[in-house]
C-alpha cells in the first residue's frame, strides 16, 4: 500500500486543456486557409458587387451589379471567353485522345518502359517559362525548326506568333504538350486498375486488338476518362502562364489573345480595376462550377 | 501490484459493454478474462489500459484510484493481438522505445533491452525488422517491449489468437514461464477456454459485459455458479436435460421420460429446469448399482483412449464417454446413471444453480 | 486430316501466331518512340540550343546540332542576369515551402485523423469543398493581404500563402488513417504522448506519403511563375522563371542565351524527375497535381 499522502499516479486532469489539443495542431493550418482561402473567397464575391474603387482611401463606395455589366459588354472580355472556350475545346478533346491511346501502348509489357514512361512525363515537371521559351524559339518564323520541318512536306512558312490567327493555334499546340503527361498518367493509372481477366476472357472468346480496345478498354475506362475531362476543362480554363513566355507577356501579337484570367489579371494588375478583377473571376468560376456539374449529371447517365 | 475494478461500467451510445464488473485481481496473478466474443473482455481491458474512458465506477491500483488517467501515466505493459511493433524500428528499436520516451540514458536502455530480449529468447534477432519476423516471433519482441519498463500491469489481448495451432502451445507455456519468472500482475484476455485454463491462476467469465463468475479454473469448471458458466466450460459441451422435479423425480421435458432424483428435492415442484451433466460425470453403472434410466445408442465415435457415445433420452440428445472396450451398437439401450461430481440443477428460467 | 496434316498446321498456327506477336511489339516501339520524340523534342531544341553560336540559331534552315558547343553561352547569361542569385532564391523559397508547409500539414493531417473533436469529419468536408476553388480567383485579395503585411517584394510572401494546403492535408491524411489505432496505443501505453507518437511512430511510418508531398511540393514551388511575377519586383529577389522570364523580355531575343538559361531553371526539377519518376508520378496520378 502506499503511505497516505505520497501518490504514485499523481494527475490531474485538465479538461480544458484535453479539449483545446485538437486545436493546438491545426491552429497553423486553419490560420493559413481562413487567410488565403477563405477570406479571399468571401472577399472576391463582395469586391465583384463593389463600384467606386477610391484610391486615395482604398474604399468602395457604391454596392450593385455595374462590374458584371462592364465586364460582360467589354470586348476584351467577349474576346477573352471566346479564345479560352476554342483553346478549352481543343486541347481538352485532343489530349484526352491522345492520352488514351499513349497511355494504352505505355501500359504494355514490353522493355524499356520506364524510359518511354520518363519521356513521356518530362514535360509535366519542366517550368512553363522555360518550356515555353524552347517552344517560342520552335515556332519561330524565320529560325523556326517547326517550319522547317513543315517545308519537307512542302508548307510556307508560318508566323505562329506574329500572326493573329496563328497565334491561338501556337498557343493551343503549346498547350497540348504541357498538358499531355499529366493526362496520360491518370489514364495509365485508369488502365492499370481494369482488372486483366476482362481482356484474358476477350482473348479467349477470340476478340481482335481493335476490338477489344473499343468494346472493353474504352468503356472501363470510362470513370477516368471522365476524371481527366473535368480536371482538364477546369485547368485549360484557366490558361494564363504559357502566354507569357510566347508573346512576352503581351496577350498575343495584337492584343487579340485575350484569356479570361489574363483578363482578370489585367483589370486588377495593369488597371487596377478590382471590382472587375473580381466578377470576371467569380464569372469564370460560375463557368467552371456549371461545366463540372454537367459533366457530373452526364456521367452518372452514361455509366448507367 | 493489486487491482480493483468497482462497479465498472461502459457504454457505447446505447450499447452496453460492459455493466457493473467489479473484481479485485491479486498481486503477482495470471488472470484470464474469458468469455465469448462481443462480452466486453477487450474493453475491460481497455478500461485497465486507459484506452477507453469509463462510464461509472472505478479502477485502483494499489488502492489508488487511476480511472481517469492517461494510458502513458499508468505505467502499464500492453500486447495486442497483433502485435502493433513498430515497423520502421528494428527489435533492439521496438523493445528500448518505452525507455526511450521515458529518456533513459542509451547505454542504459539498450542494456535493459538486450536482457529482455534475451528473456524472450529472441536475443538474436535484435536487428531485424518486424517484417521480418515470424508471428511466434513478433510475439516474442511485443512482450519483451511491454515488460521492459517493469510495468506493474501486463496486459495481454488474445495475444495467442493469431498464432498456428502448434505454435499457441509454445507461446502460452512460453507466457506462462515468463509470467512466472517476473512475477507481474497480468491480465491475459482470450475466448479459449482451454488456453484460460491451463494458463490462468484466476479466471474472470464474462458474458454480455457482465461478470459471471471469478474463480480458480478447476473451481470454475466443478462449480460454476450459473449456467453460462457450465455451459461455456468443458469440451465436449456440458449435457442439457430440461424438465422438471415431482415427488422427488426429474420428469423429462416431453413426458417421456422420468427417474427418481432425490437430490433435486430441494427445487420448488413443478418450476422449470434444467439438469446439467457434464459428459465424463454420466457412466454405464456396475450391475450393482442400479441405473437411472436407459438410453438408446444413436452413434458411437471411438477416439483411442476413450469412446464418446451420443444417446438419445426421451427425445433429447446426450453425450457420455463409455469405458473403451464397450462398442454398443447404434439401437441398442444401455443402462446410464450420474455421478454428484460435475451433475448440476440450474433454474430454467433464470439460469442461477441451485444444485 | 491426318495427324501430320494437323502437326503441320498447329506448328503454322505457332509461327503465324509468333509473327504477330514480333510485328505486335515492333509496332508498339515505333509508335511509343514517335510519340516520344515530340514530347522531348523541346528539351533536345532547348538543350542543344543552348551550346550554339548567334550565328547557328540565326539561320534557315536551323542548325540541328552546334558545330562546337559553346558553353560561354552559360557565362554570358550569368554575366547578363544574376541567375546565381535567382538560383538562390529559388532553392530557398522551394526548400522554406517544403518545410513549412510540409510541417502544417503534418499537423493538420494528425488532428484530422487521429485525434477526436467535435464536427472533425463536418470541418474536414467543408475544407475539402474549398479545394474546387481556383487560386487564380484568391490572388486579388491574397495581393492585398500581402500588400496590407507589408510583404510586397519580399520573398516570404512567395511561401506564406501556401502554407495551408488542403490537398496535401488530404493525401497524408488519408495515409494516417490507413496506420492501424494498435500502434497508436501501443505507443501511448509505452509512455508516448500525442506529440510524441507523431514524430517518434507516425511520421517515420508515412515517408512514402510526406516524400510524395515533399516531391510535388517542391516541382510547384520551383516552378511557380504567377504569384511571383505579381508581388516581386527587385532583382535580387527573383526566382529562376522569374528572373528567366524577365531575362527575355529585358534582354532581347538571343535564342542561344534563353536556351542556356532555360537549362538552367529545367535541369535541376528533371534532375528530381529523373531520381524519383516513380513517387512523382504516384502522386500525381493519385491526387492530380494542383494548379
Amino acid at each position: 500500500m502506499t503511505a497516505p499522502g505520497k501518490r504514485k499516479y499523481a494527475y490531474r486532469d485538465r479538461p480544458l486543456a484535453r479539449a483545446l489539443e485538437p486545436l493546438a495542431y491545426l491552429t497553423p493550418f486553419l490560420a493559413a486557409i481562413a487567410v488565403f482561402t477563405l477570406y479571399p473567397v468571401i472577399n472576391v464575391v463582395l469586391m465583384s458587387f463593389k463600384e467606386g474603387y477610391q484610391m486615395l482611401t482604398g474604399r468602395f463606395t457604391q454596392v450593385g451589379m455595374e462590374n458584371y455589366a462592364y465586364v460582360l459588354r467589354d470586348r476584351y472580355f467577349i474576346n477573352a471567353l471566346q479564345n479560352t472556350a476554342i483553346y478549352v475545346a481543343v486541347v481538352v478533346p485532343l489530349s484526352t485522345i491522345l492520352s488514351i491511346l499513349i497511355a494504352n501502348l505505355l501500359n504494355r509489357k514490353v522493355k524499356g518502359m520506364a524510359l518511354f514512361q520518363t519521356a513521356y512525363f518530362m514535360p509535366m515537371v519542366t517550368a512553363v517559362t522555360a518550356a515555353g521559351l524552347a517552344w517560342k524559339f520552335m515556332f519561330s518564323r524565320d529560325f523556326g525548326v517547326i517550319n522547317q520541318i513543315l517545308s519537307w512536306f512542302g508548307a510556307g512558312k508560318i508566323n505562329w506568333l506574329q500572326a493573329p490567327e496563328w497565334s491561338l493555334w501556337a498557343l493551343i499546340i503549346y498547350g497540348v504538350w504541357s498538358i499531355l503527361p499529366f493526362t496520360i498518367i491518370l489514364m495509365l493509372s485508369g488502365l492499370q486498375n481494369i482488372d486483366e481477366t476482362h481482356y484474358i476472357a476477350a482473348r479467349v472468346d477470340g476478340a481482335k486488338s481493335a476490338r477489344i480496345f473499343f468494346r472493353i478498354t474504352v468503356p472501363m475506362l470510362a470513370p477516368t476518362i471522365g476524371l481527366v475531362l473535368t480536371i482538364n476543362t477546369i485547368s485549360t480554363s484557366k490558361v494564363f502562364n504559357e502566354i507569357f513566355p510566347l508573346f512576352n507577356g503581351r496577350p498575343g501579337p495584337s492584343y487579340n489573345l485575350y484569356t479570361v484570367v489574363y483578363y482578370i489579371y489585367d483589370q486588377f494588375y495593369i488597371k487596377w480595376k478590382l471590382g472587375r478583377a473580381a466578377a470576371a473571376a467569380m464569372i469564370l468560376f460560375l463557368i467552371i462550377f456549371v461545366i463540372t456539374m454537367l459533366q457530373q449529371v452526364i456521367q452518372r447517365k452514361w455509366s448507367h | 501490484m493489486k487491482v480493483e475494478m468497482r462497479g465498472l461500467t461502459k457504454h457505447f451510445g446505447s450499447t452496453v459493454a460492459v455493466e457493473d464488473f467489479t473484481v479485485t485481481l491479486e498481486d503477482g496473478h495470471l488472470t484470464s478474462i474469458l468469455g465469448p466474443s462481443g462480452c466486453g473482455k477487450s474493453t475491460v481491458l481497455n478500461l485497465l489500459a486507459g484506452i477507453v474512458p469509463a462510464t461509472r465506477g472505478e479502477i485502483l491500483f494499489d488502492g489508488e484510484a487511476v480511472t481517469g488517467l492517461p494510458p502513458e501515466l499508468r505505467g502499464i505493459g500492453l500486447v495486442f493481438q497483433n502485435y502493433s511493433l513498430y515497423p520502421h524500428m528494428t527489435v533492439l528499436g521496438n523493445i528500448s522505445f518505452p525507455l526511450e520516451i521515458k529518456k533513459v540514458p542509451r547505454a542504459q536502455r539498450e542494456e535493459s533491452a538486450r536482457a529482455m530480449a534475451a528473456l524472450v529468447h529472441v536475443d538474436n534477432l535484435l536487428h531485424r525488422k518486424p517484417r521480418e519476423l515470424s508471428g511466434g516471433q513478433q510475439q516474442r519482441v511485443a512482450i519483451a517491449r511491454a515488460l521492459v519498463k517493469k510495468p506493474n500491469l501486463l496486459l495481454l489481448d488474445e495475444p495467442l489468437s493469431n498464432l498456428d495451432a502448434r505454435l499457441r502451445l509454445e507461446m502460452r507455456e512460453e507466457i506462462r514461464r515468463i509470467q512466472q519468472e517476473t512475477r507481474v500482475t497480468t491480465v491475459f484476455v482470450t475466448h479459449d477456454q482451454e488456453e484460460a485454463m491451463s494458463i490462468s491462476d484466476r479466471i474472470v467469465l464474462m458474458n454480455a459485459g457482465r461478470l459471471q463468475q471469478e474463480d480458480e479454473p478447476q473451481r470454475l469448471y466443478h462449480e460454476p455458479r450459473n449456467q453460462f458458466v457450465a455451459d461455456f466450460l468443458g469440451t465436449p459441451p456440458i449435457n442439457h436435460l430440461p424438465g422438471h422435479m415431482k415427488g422427488g423425480a426429474f420428469i423429462l421435458e416431453g413426458g417421456q421420460a422420468r427417474f427418481p432424483f432425490s437430490r433435486g428435492a430441494g427445487a420448488p415442484e413443478g418450476r422449470p429446469l434444467i439438469l446439467a451433466v457434464r459428459a465424463e460425470s454420466a457412466h454405464v453403472p456396475d450391475p450393482d448399482e442400479g441405473a437411472l434410466f436407459s438410453a438408446s445408442v444413436e452413434s458411437i465415435y471411438a477416439m483411442g483412449k476413450e469412446v464418446l457415445g451420443y444417446f438419445d433420452i426421451g427425445g433429447h440428445s446426450f453425450r457420455c464417454y463409455l469405458d473403451g472396450d464397450m462398442l454398443p451398437r447404434p439401437g441398442t439401450e444401455i443402462p446410464i446413471a450420474f455421478r454428484e461430481r460435475g451433475t448440476f440443477l440450474f433454474d430454467g428460467e433464470t439460469g442461477e444453480r441451485l444444485l | 486430316m491426318t495427324a501430320k496434316e494437323s502437326a503441320g498446321l498447329c506448328a503454322e498456327i505457332a509461327r503465324a501466331n509468333r509473327l504477330r506477336a514480333l510485328l505486335a511489339r515492333g509496332a508498339t516501339y515505333f509508335f511509343l518512340a514517335l510519340g516520344a520524340v515530340v514530347m522531348l523534342f523541346p528539351f533536345f531544341w532547348m538543350f542543344t540550343s543552348a551550346f550554339k553560336t548567334p550565328q547557328e540559331v540565326a539561320t534557315f534552315p536551323p542548325r540541328w546540332l552546334p558545330a562546337a558547343p559553346r558553353f560561354e553561352n552559360f557565362a554570358t547569361v550569368f554575366e547578363k542576369a544574376p541567375f546565381g542569385i535567382y538560383f538562390l532564391n529559388s532553392a530557398l523559397i522551394t526548400a522554406a515551402s517544403v518545410a513549412g508547409t510540409g510541417l502544417v500539414t503534418i499537423l493538420a493531417a494528425f488532428a484530422f485523423s487521429r485525434l477526436k473533436f467535435p464536427g472533425r469529419n463536418l470541418l474536414f468536408t467543408l475544407l475539402l469543398s474549398l479545394m474546387m476553388i481556383p487560386f487564380e480567383m484568391l490572388v486579388i485579395t491574397n495581393y492585398e493581404t500581402i500588400a496590407a503585411w507589408r510583404l510586397i517584394d519580399n520573398r516570404l510572401s512567395l511561401f506564406i500563402p501556401f502554407l495551408g494546403s488542403i490537398f496535401y492535408t488530404y493525401i497524408l491524411r488519408n495515409f494516417f488513417l490507413s496506420i492501424p489505432d494498435g500502434l497508436y496505443w501501443s505507443a501511448r501505453v509505452d509512455g508516448a504522448g500525442n506529440w510524441t507518437y507523431l514524430w517518434k511512430v507516425m511520421v517515420p511510418i508515412a515517408r512514402p506519403a510526406l516524400t510524395t508531398i515533399v516531391l510535388l511540393n517542391a516541382i510547384t514551388s520551383w516552378n511557380s511563375f504567377m504569384w511571383p511575377m505579381l508581388v516581386i519586383n527587385s532583382t535580387a529577389n527573383r526566382t529562376l522563371p522569374l528572373g528567366l522570364y524577365v531575362f527575355m523580355t529585358e534582354g532581347g531575343i538571343n535564342f542561344e542565351l534563353l536556351m542556356a538559361a532555360s537549362t538552367v531553371v529545367v535541369l535541376p526539377i528533371i534532375l528530381l524527375f529523373l531520381i524519383a519518376r516513380k513517387q512523382i508520378v504516384g502522386g500525381v496520378a493519385r491526387g492530380g497535381m494542383k494548379g
